[in-house]
């Protein structure tokens, strides 16, 4: 009885499972077709397999990485600057952040403020939508000639990336034992040391966890990329975006930037993937 | 409890612990407040993009304008609000997105942790599947949700054609998924929901991790049934998370991703307010109205209400026995 009942409960596991696997998968399959169809191919109708339903042609990849070889690698490489930039950065500021609201009590006397409500005004600032920044940034940018600079995509990504950093860096650091930098400050280590070479090396699923989203954060975001780049710093998104230009929607070079600026982060979530569940459960203990 | 120095701590201490938080608060405050007070005082001036401020000047009787500076200090900008239609429109949308898409995220999230949750083969690489629609650009999700959604040409209204074909319907069934500002919404908030609920899953996941398994396995010996075990911890437990994590994440609705794609142009949907103020000359009343938000959330006078929501969620884990 209680074995049959099992049973059911797996089957009904894997129906699920399998459900969202093809409706998760089925666009990616999708774009991966359509990169290899012929535009009269795409405009009759949907296709689903190559060579039964239609000759699929690997022209559409040969034109992105031979004639626009160089365009496609230079918003590759910008995408990577300004991502892997914005990364470290607020790695550094927020894992230091965080780690100095999990050990200090802060007050500030004016209005009151403890750590709580510090963090949580520093988490306030991604309630906002971003786009409410983009006039502004744009002035300042615009002022200061940061425009279309890997500095300036990378001061505006870090910006975004660190309430969020210290967020999850705080509880991560709230759940390691104190005891361990204590001795090393009781034995003459300065706090700096304590914090590079104890506590840092203790938290590696919390920054790697915190490192993947804010690579992907960077690696994905739009909006920012497109109204601070004109031509040296644009990025992937922006590239995919702009295909849709005097020509029509050109889904065939869409479905195959798609795919090649969607393979790194891929490539890294699959690698880091446990990563990312730890480090969050360090964060929701705390709720 | 988390450990803090309650005292205040050696001299170093004492310098140290402004060291490490000096650097997030000084970016933070120098790229907020900026353009906080930009906008704020661009919002009650007479400026227009277009306009020299030669002509400004000249149109405003030919004094300087305001001490000088080529404009004028103006209200108008505010009383243009209750009659802007975009603006009804853009806030309707952003409710609805916001009210019908965190709803459907939250119940497939859950339902996606609750299976993954469960021992069974493969569930690693179920997680990673589950995973991969947040790691893909937004600009990307949205060509894609286009090309999945396409009213004849998708594989969707295909499935849709053989449906009604096998069910011997008269008419063959074709939803209008983009075109009309009936489903337009919809397709959007399912084509965001693709891409987030695995976010959702991932908190909840982690959520539930969390719980010990002895308070399970206790309400299992007493016999309780695994929907009772659902409804009377996992999910009660869960509430904190939920309602925490759902709040700063309701900022990525506002982005204005999905509808840059499908816009105007197709069905007269889709002005949301972040692109509407993207779209607009000056900063207009939303933006101000949001930034006032912003300021009195971080200026505490709106926190306790706000802290009251992060604190219940800290006490419901410590009566549970789960203090961080």
């Amino acid at each position: 009885m209680r074995k049959r009942k099992k049973r059911w409960k797996n089957v009904g596991i894997y129906v699920i499972v399998i459900f969202w696997s093809l409706v998760v998968l089925f666009p990616f399959y999708w774009l991966f077709t359509t990169s290899v169809k012929r535009p009269l191919d795409v405009s009759r109708g949907p296709k689903y397999v190559p060579y039964a339903d239609f000759d699929p042609t690997f022209s559409h990849w040969k034109y992105i990485f031979t004639q626009q070889r160089r365009t496609t690698l230079r918003h590759f490489r910008n995408s990577i600057i300004a991502s892997l930039g914005s990364m470290v950065f607020s790695l550094i500021i927020g894992s230091m952040a965080g780690y100095g609201l999990s050990r200090f009590s802060y007050y500030w006397k004016r209005l009151k403020w403890r750590n709580d409500n510090i963090a949580f005004w520093i988490i306030s600032q991604r309630f906002l939508p971003p786009a409410l920044f983009v006039v502004p940034f744009l002035m300042l940018y615009a002022f200061s000639g940061l425009i279309d600079t890997h500095v300036g995509l990378i001061i505006v990504y870090t910006m975004f990336n660190i309430p969020f950093t210290v967020w999850i860096m705080r509880d991560v650091f709230d759940t390691l034992p104190t005891s361990l930098e204590e001795s090393a400050l009781v034995d003459g280590a300065s706090r700096m040391q304590a914090f590079l070479q104890i506590v840092i090396p203790l938290s590696g699923p919390g920054l790697a966890a915190v490192a993947i989203f804010a690579f992907v954060f960077s690696w994905n975001e739009f909006l920012y990329a497109l109204m601070l780049t004109n031509f040296d710093a644009i990025t992937i998104p922006v590239l995919i975006a702009g295909m849709n230009n005097t020509r029509g929607v050109q889904w065939w070079y869409i479905s195959a930037l798609t795919l090649f600026a969607v393979t790194p982060v891929i490539l890294i979530g699959l690698f880091l993937e446990r990563f990312i569940e730890k480090g969050l459960v360090a964060g929701a203990v705390k709720g | 409890m988390k450990e803090v120095y309650r005292e205040e701590g050696t001299r170093e201490d004492r310098l140290m612990k402004r060291v490490f938080l000096s650097p997030a608060v000084s970016v933070l405050l120098l790229l907020s407040i900026f353009p906080l007070l930009w906008s704020l005082t661009i919002s009650f001036t007479d400026i227009q993009r277009g306009a020299s401020a030669k002509t400004r000047s000249e149109a405003s009787e030919g004094s300087k304008g305001f001490l000088g500076l080529g404009f004028n200090m103006s209200v108008r900008n505010f009383g243009r609000m209750p009659s802007d239609q975009r603006l009804h429109t853009a806030a309707r949308n952003t409710l609805y997105f916001v009210v019908v898409g965190v709803t459907l995220q939250y119940v497939i999230g859950l339902c996606l942790a609750l299976v993954l949750n469960q021992k069974f083969a493969g569930r690693n690489i179920a997680r990673v599947i589950f995973m991969m629609p947040m790691m893909m650009t937004p600009v990307a999700v949205a060509y894609t949700g286009r090309m999945m959604f396409d009213t004849s040409l998708s594989p969707l209204a295909d499935l849709l054609r053989n449906l009604s074909t096998l069910l011997g319907a008269e008419e063959p069934f074709i939803i209008p998924w983009l075109t009309t500002s009936l489903w337009a919404p919809f397709t959007i908030v399912l084509i965001d929901t693709w891409q987030w609920a695995p976010f959702m899953m991932l908190l909840l996941l982690a959520g539930m991790q969390a719980i010990p398994d002895e308070i399970k396995e206790a309400a299992r010996v007493d016999g309780a049934s695994p929907i009772a075990i659902f409804r009377k911890i996992t999910f009660p437990m869960l509430l904190p998370i939920s309602v925490t994590h759902s709040d700063p994440w309701t900022g990525d609705f506002q982005d204005h991703r999905c509808d840059r794609r499908y816009d105007g142009r197709r069905s007269g949907f889709s002005h949301r307010i972040a692109y509407d103020v993207h779209l607009q000359d000056r900063p207009h009343l939303w933006q101000l109205w949001l930034r006032c938000c912003h300021l009195v959330r971080s200026s505490g006078i709106g926190h306790p209400l706000h802290h009251a929501v992060f604190d219940f969620g800290l006490g419901f884990h410590q009566t549970k026995g789960l203090g961080g």
